[in-house]
C-alpha cells in the first residue's frame, strides 16, 4: 500500500512541481518577461501611442539618450541620491534598530513611532514636506531663524534634491524593521561569549553583531539601490503639492532619472525613447547587481552554505 | 487510457500558448478597428440592453447626482466613471481601449484630430434637439481643426464653461493695507505696467519673509499667455501650417521679456519662489496675495469663503503694447474618441453635460461662462458682489478672440515642459529674453520637424 502511494507519489513529481511552480512562473513570463521583451522592441521605434506613422528607427533612440544632457545630469542626481541616501537609511534604521532593541520601558511604543512614517501616504508626505520647507511660513524657515540665519528656498533649483533625500530618509522605519528582525536572530550565547573574552558593547557590536547582521546589510544595500535608481513618485509629489501629474514640471534638484524618464514617456509621448532610456537603467542595474554582488562575497558572512556547512561567499 | 504526464517541454509548451495568446491579446489593442455609429450603438452592455459608458472626467465634475440624473434619464445607460488622467489615458488611447467620453482643453485638442483620435461631432451636432449651432459661444470653435489649422473644419469637441483667464481678482483689504488705489472695473490695467503695482503692494517682513505677494497667477512661459501677448501685437508665434514657431520675433521677445522681469521682481510665486500649497487660488483665499490672474470661473472657488468674496473685486484682462484682448487658455470641454465603442450613448451624455441640467447649475453656481450662448442670463448677478462680476464679465466678452496656442505636430505637454524649463533656468541665471528665445526655437521647431512626420 505504502509502496503503491509512494510510486504514485514519484510518477506525479514533475506535474506537483510544474502546478506549484506555474502561477509564479506564468506571472513571470507575463508580467515581467514580455513587458521586457516589449519594452525593448519599443526602444527600436518611435512609438509615441498616438501617431499612426511611426516605425523602426534601429539604435536611434540610444544614441539620442547618450547625447542627451538631460539623461547625464538626471543620471548624475540619482547616483548622488543613491550614494547620500542609502548608506543614510541602512545606518540610521540600524542605529533605530539598536535603540528600539534595548530593553527599555514602552520600547513598543517607541518602535510604532519610528515606523509610523513608513504607513503614511506618500502623497500625503509629499504635502507635508512642501509646506514644511516653503520658504516663508516652513518650519525649517523658522529653525534656521533661531540661529539668525535667513530664510533659504528650499523648493527650488537644485536644493529641492535635500528636501527630497530628507523626506525617503523620513521612511527610515522599514529599514529599522529589517535590521530589528536580524538583531533579535543574533544567538545570545554569542555575545556573551564576547562578553566572557573582554569584550565590551562598542567591540562585540563591531566585531559580532556587525558580521552576523552583514547578510541582512546586505540585503537592504542591493534593495536600497535598485529601489532609489527607480524612485520618481515622491519626487513628482514634492514638486506639485501633492498631485504628482503631467503638467508637473520639476525644479532642477528633482529631475531625478525616472522622472526624465516619466517625462519623455507620458508627457513628449515619446514611448520609444522612454523605453531606451529604461533599458539603460536595467542595463545599469544588472552590472550594479553582478559588481555589488562580487566585491561583498568576502565581507557578508553566511552562517551556513549550500551544503550545511559555513560558507563565505 | 494512455496517462498524459506534464512534462517539462509540455509545461514550457503550455506557458508559450498563453504568452502568444497575451502578446496577441496586446498587440491587437493597437490595431485599426473602424466604427460607425450604428455598428457602434447598444455595445459594450453590462447588464442586457443597458449600454455601459466609460467616462473620464473628475469626480468633482461629474458628481453622482449628476450621474443619477443622466441615468434617470436614459435608463438603457449606466455610467462608468474613471477619474480623468493624461497618463491614463494615452495609455488607453495607445492599447486602442479609450473611454467613450474624455475631457480635454480646446486650446490644445488639435493634436488628437491630427492623429485621428477623435470623433467628428458635426453629424451629431446637426441632428441635435438641444445644442444648436447657433447657440454655441464662439470659445467652440477652437475645437475644429480642418487638417491643417485650428479653428476652421469639422468640429470634434464641445466646450463645457470657460473663462476669460487673464482677467483679475483684486483683494480690496490687502489694496487699502498697502496704501494703493484699486484700479477701476470699467478699464484694464497694462500688463506693462502690474511689476510695479505687485511692487508697492508686496509686503516683506523684517526678517526677509514674504507677507503678502503683489501678484499671482501663472507666472511661467506658456504658450497660451506668450501667443496671446504676441497676438496682441499683429503677430503670431506660429507660422501659416503650424510647422515652426518664431520666438524670436520683437513681438514674442516682448513677451518673453514680460515674464523674464515679473518673475524677477519677486513680487510673486514663480519658479524661483515655488507656492507651497501648488496653486495661488489658496494662497489669494489666505489673504497672501492681492492681485490674482484666476479668471471668471474663480468666482464658483471664492462661493466657498463668502468673507474673501466679499472684499474680492473683479477687473478686466490687461492690455499688451495697448491692445484690448481677453484671452481664454483652456477652454476645457469634453470629446469622444474615434475609437469609443458607444459613440452614440456617449453623444447623449455629452448633451446632457454641455446643455442640461449640470449645464444650467454651473452656469447658476458660477464656475464658467457657459458654452452655450442661451445660458448666460443663468450666470449669477443677484447679490451686489455677484453683480460686479457680471457686469465686468459681460462687458469682457467681445474681447475673446480665436488664438492659436498649439501646433497639431507635438503634445501640448510637451510644449510646456519646454517652456517651463528653460523659463526655469533662466530666471535666476539672468539669462536674456533673446537668449531664450533662440533657445525654445530650436527645442520646439526640433521636436516639430521629428514629430511632424508620424502625423498622416
Amino acid at each position: 500500500m505504502a509502496g503503491t502511494a509512494a510510486r504514485r507519489w514519484h510518477r506525479n513529481r514533475p506535474g506537483t512541481f510544474y502546478a506549484f511552480t506555474g502561477p509564479w512562473l506564468a506571472g513571470f513570463l507575463l508580467l515581467t518577461v514580455f513587458p521586457l521583451g516589449y519594452a525593448l522592441w519599443l526602444s527600436f521605434t518611435n512609438y509615441d501611442g498616438f501617431s499612426p506613422h511611426w516605425g523602426f528607427v534601429g539604435l536611434q533612440n540610444y544614441q539620442a539618450a547618450f547625447q542627451d544632457p538631460n539623461t547625464w545630469s538626471s543620471l548624475a542626481r540619482t547616483l548622488v541620491f543613491v550614494v547620500v541616501v542609502v548608506p543614510a537609511t541602512i545606518g540610521f534604521g540600524l542605529f533605530l534598530a539598536v535603540l528600539v532593541n534595548q530593553k527599555v520601558r514602552l520600547r513598543g511604543a517607541f518602535r510604532a513611532i519610528y515606523f509610523l512614517p513608513v504607513v503614511v501616504p506618500p502623497v500625503a508626505a509629499g504635502f507635508v514636506f512642501r509646506l514644511l520647507f516653503d520658504r516663508d511660513t516652513g518650519a525649517a524657515t523658522a529653525v534656521l531663524g533661531w540661529f539668525g540665519l535667513p530664510p533659504v528656498e528650499w523648493l527650488a533649483d537644485d536644493k529641492a534634491l535635500a528636501v527630497l533625500m530628507l523626506m525617503i530618509l523620513w521612511r527610515v522605519g522599514s529599514n529599522m524593521v529589517i535590521s530589528l528582525a536580524g538583531l533579535q536572530g543574533i544567538p545570545r550565547e554569542v555575545l556573551d561569549a564576547a562578553a566572557i573574552d573582554g569584550a565590551g558593547a562598542w567591540r562585540s557590536f563591531l566585531w559580532v553583531t556587525i558580521p552576523i547582521m552583514s547578510p541582512v546589510l546586505f540585503f537592504q544595500l542591493v534593495i536600497g539601490v535598485i529601489d532609489t535608481l527607480q524612485l520618481y513618485l515622491p519626487a513628482l509629489l514634492i514638486s506639485a503639492a501633492g498631485q504628482a501629474s503631467l503638467d508637473t514640471t520639476p525644479s532642477r534638484g528633482l529631475y531625478i532619472y525616472m522622472v526624465h524618464v516619466y517625462t519623455q514617456a507620458f508627457a513628449n509621448g515619446n514611448l520609444g525613447y522612454a523605453s531606451a532610456l529604461l533599458w539603460l537603467l536595467t542595463a545599469v542595474t544588472l552590472v550594479y547587481t553582478l559588481v555589488i554582488f562580487r566585491v561583498t562575497r568576502r565581507v557578508v558572512y553566511y552562517e551556513t552554505g549550500p551544503a550545511g556547512q559555513e560558507d563565505r561567499r | 487510457m494512455k496517462e498524459r504526464k506534464l512534462g517539462r517541454r509540455g509545461f514550457l509548451a503550455g506557458a508559450a500558448s498563453v504568452l502568444s495568446l497575451a502578446g496577441a491579446s496586446a498587440t491587437s489593442g493597437c490595431a485599426v478597428r473602424t466604427g460607425s455609429r450604428d455598428a457602434a450603438r447598444g455595445s459594450g452592455g453590462g447588464r442586457k440592453g443597458v449600454t455601459t459608458l466609460t467616462v473620464m472626467m473628475p469626480p468633482s465634475e461629474v458628481t453622482p447626482e449628476v450621474i443619477k440624473g443622466f441615468e434617470t434619464a436614459n435608463p438603457d445607460i449606466t455610467i462608468n466613471l474613471i477619474k480623468d488622467d493624461q497618463t491614463r489615458l494615452t495609455a488607453m488611447l495607445a492599447a486602442g481601449e479609450p473611454p467613450d467620453v474624455a475631457r480635454e482643453s480646446a486650446t490644445g485638442f488639435a493634436f488628437y484630430p491630427a492623429r485621428g483620435l477623435a470623433e467628428n461631432l458635426d453629424p451629431y451636432v446637426k441632428d441635435s434637439s438641444l445644442i444648436k449651432e447657433s447657440d454655441l459661444a464662439p470659445i467652440n470653435d477652437l475645437w475644429r481643426y480642418d487638417g491643417q489649422m485650428q479653428g476652421r473644419g469639422p468640429r470634434y469637441g464641445l466646450t463645457k464653461d470657460y473663462s476669460q483667464d487673464a482677467t483679475l481678482w483684486a483683494n480690496r483689504t490687502l489694496f487699502e493695507q498697502a496704501g494703493v488705489d484699486l484700479p477701476p472695473d470699467t478699464e484694464p490695467l497694462a500688463f506693462e505696467g502690474i511689476p510695479e503695482l505687485a511692487a508697492r503692494l508686496t509686503r516683506n517682513t523684517k526678517d526677509d519673509k514674504t507677507a503678502v505677494f503683489g501678484y499671482g497667477g501663472t507666472v511661467d512661459l506658456t504658450m497660451a499667455q506668450l501667443a496671446h501677448m504676441v497676438a496682441a501685437q499683429g503677430g503670431s508665434l506660429f507660422n501659416d501650417d503650424l510647422s515652426a514657431v518664431d520666438f524670436s520675433s520683437p513681438e514674442a521677445v516682448k513677451a518673453i521679456q514680460y515674464w523674464l522681469d515679473l518673475a524677477r521682481a519677486n513680487v510673486s510665486y514663480g519658479p524661483t519662489r515655488p507656492n507651497p500649497a501648488g496653486w495661488d487660488g489658496n494662497a489669494y483665499i489666505a489673504g497672501r496675495i492681492a492681485l490674482l490672474s484666476m479668471g471668471y470661473w474663480f468666482q464658483g472657488q471664492l462661493a466657498g469663503t463668502p468673507e474673501v468674496a466679499k472684499v474680492s473685486v473683479f477687473l478686466p484682462a490687461p492690455t499688451f503694447a495697448g491692445k484690448r484682448l481677453s484671452p481664454t487658455y483652456y477652454g476645457t470641454g469634453v470629446w469622444i474618441p474615434s475609437k469609443a465603442k458607444n459613440k452614440d450613448a456617449a453623444w447623449r451624455f455629452v448633451e446632457y453635460f454641455i446643455a442640461g441640467e449640470p449645464a444650467k447649475q454651473r452656469a447658476a453656481s458660477g464656475w464658467g461662462i457657459p458654452s452655450l450662448k442661451s445660458l448666460e442670463p443663468l450666470m449669477p448677478h443677484k447679490t451686489p458682489e455677484e453683480r460686479q462680476v457680471y457686469e465686468v464679465q459681460r462687458r469682457e466678452l467681445p474681447y475673446f478672440d480665436i488664438v492659436v496656442v498649439a501646433t497639431p505636430y507635438v503634445r501640448p505637454q510637451a510644449l510646456a515642459k519646454i517652456l517651463s524649463a528653460e523659463f526655469k533656468a533662466a530666471v535666476p541665471s539672468g539669462t536674456s529674453a533673446g537668449k531664450v528665445a533662440d533657445s525654445l526655437n530650436r527645442q520646439i521647431n526640433d521636436l516639430i520637424a521629428q514629430e511632424k512626420g508620424k502625423v498622416g
